[in-house]
């Protein structure tokens, strides 16, 4: 298992790596499901860094999945691919009911100070903390 | 140039999730499970992004345009801002300004004088952080506030 506080650090700051070069040199925000939910929307401006973004991610997946074998886990075990479909859904809903997920308002949101941002992180953490509770020590699924 | 750019962006982004275990859906669910056995790690990669991201979205906040042209993709505020401005133009209908000229008209100002000495001290407070540009032509609460703020010393 890779892993530890270490690597999460390493890998952070490259996702701040990625936020900031992206808004120092082409002015945009990287928040993920607002980059795929303009994909989604088919909107015409933007399209093209939209798309070569997105394209980098799913190269950055592939070379990293390379390079760190056991790091990308398609699914969770405990889950089956329908879950992880419904669960999908309702990321790509709330995020855009929200107006941003954890890297447009964890990483970019939180470090221009937005209160906005702010209010949507603690709202999501704690009630992905507290779905986690209830499905784990409630309703008593996998330990 | 600029698709280029994205590109890498986006492929420095996935690498970055690969190696802090964001990928890993047993470490977000240990990440979110406060009450079993919790592992705090992953708040290191919030911790690192926004180290980094930090100064330089400060920059951005100021600069007048990215590297490589174009503009400021600003996100648009929604519902503080609406609410910030909704009570802004309230503000503006009753005439704020008029109720501070002096400290004799303190006491009949109320809740507004109160109202308005948190808006100042917030605008003060959001100039520093550099939310906002520096003041630029007539809007009501820049040019308010400046005359409030002198009239009050």
């Amino acid at each position: 298992m890779i892993g530890g506080a270490s690597a999460a650090l390493a890998g952070g700051a490259l996702i701040g790596l990625s936020a900031t070069i992206l808004l120092v040199s082409i002015g945009r925000v990287a928040g993920i499901s607002s980059i795929v939910g303009g994909l989604m929307e088919g909107r015409r401006d933007g399209l093209g860094w939209r798309v070569a973004f997105v394209a980098g991610l799913l190269a950055g997946a592939v070379l990293v999945a390379w390079m760190i074998p056991g790091s990308i886990v398609p699914r969770p075990a405990t889950l089956s691919p329908v879950g992880v479909a419904i669960a999908g859904l309702l990321v790509g809903f709330g995020t855009q009911l929200g107006s941003g997920c954890t890297s447009g308002h964890g990483v970019c949101g939180l470090s221009r100070l937005s209160k906005r941002s702010l209010v949507a992180v603690l709202s999501f953490m704690s009630a992905a903390a507290l779905t986690t509770f209830v499905l784990r020590h409630v309703l008593g699924g996998a330990s | 140039m600029r698709l280029a750019v994205a590109f890498v962006a986006g492929a420095v982004f996935a690498i970055g999730l690969g190696l802090s275990g964001m990928t890993n859906p047993e470490r977000i669910l240990g990440f979110l499970d406060v009450a079993g056995r919790w592992d705090p790690s992953l708040a290191f990669v919030m911790l690192g992004a926004i180290g980094v991201h930090l100064v330089p979205a400060r920059w951005a906040a100021r600069a007048p345009r990215p590297l490589l042209g174009g503009d400021f993709d600003r996100p648009v505020k929604t519902a503080t801002d609406s609410a910030r401005r909704g009570i802004g133009a309230v503000r503006d209908r009753l005439g704020c300004d008029r109720l501070l000229p002096g400290a004799g008209d303190r006491r009949s100002g109320g809740a507004f004088v109160l109202a308005c000495r948190v808006r100042r001290r917030h605008a003060r407070w959001q100039r520093w952080l550099s939310l906002r540009p520096p003041a630029r032509g007539p809007h009501w609460s820049r040019s308010g506030v400046r005359r409030v703020s002198a009239s009050l010393k």
